[in-house]
């Protein structure tokens, strides 16, 4: 395989690793984040009694250091899903250029391959987006 | 800064919505699992390829 070939794969490969990384960490922090929302009738009452529970409550401290958590999160995956996607735009130029040079082609299965390899994650890309940009409701 | 009812209001909508982003960031991942497996398979088909 040649160099340029290796490269575009292998930073294909290592940024899916690390989104898969913070994807994992962040879906570990919604359950967080679902717990802390979930305490919220057990300090109502405390909470009512200081206009500066954020900050003053344990609970409110707690609560602000997981919503910055939670915004942390949500930018380092959102960086990581555009490194993805644009890794994957340069292996499609790459593939392009390929197909129009004189002798594109060693194998026949080495077309098909990739383009069901890149058809693969056009889906994926989206629903991160997507996610990333609901997530935004609670992270921002 | 909200009211305490206001905010207690927000908590259990942000509860449901964290559950159901885990859900869904969860399957995506399986997903993206799935699509990097294939990385591999291009792998070993463009052994013989060459950059040119």
């Amino acid at each position: 395989m040649g160099k340029k070939t290796d490269a575009l794969l292998k930073s294909v490969s290592d940024k899916s690793d690390a989104c898969l990384r913070t994807a994992g960490a962040l879906i570990n922090h919604f359950g967080e984040w679902k717990k802390i929302q979930d305490e919220w009738d057990k300090w109502e009452d405390e909470l009512a009694r200081d206009l500066k529970w954020e900050t003053n409550h344990p609970y409110g401290k707690r609560r602000i250091a997981a919503w910055q958590k939670g915004i942390d999160l949500r930018v380092k995956l959102k960086g990581e899903v555009n490194d993805l996607n644009k890794v994957l735009g340069e292996f499609r130029a790459f593939l392009a250029k390929k197909e129009k040079s004189k002798n594109p082609f060693k194998s026949k299965t080495s077309l098909p391959g990739a383009k069901a390899m890149l058809k693969s994650y056009e889906p994926v890309v989206s629903e991160f987006d997507q996610i990333l940009s609901m997530s935004g409701k609670l992270f921002r | 800064m909200a009211s305490i009812e206001e905010e207690g209001k927000k908590a259990a909508a942000a509860a449901k919505v964290s559950e159901a982003l885990a859900a869904k960031l969860q399957k995506a991942s399986m997903a993206l699992k799935k699509a990097s497996a294939s990385v591999d398979k291009t792998k070993k088909e463009w052994s013989a390829e060459s950059d040119e």
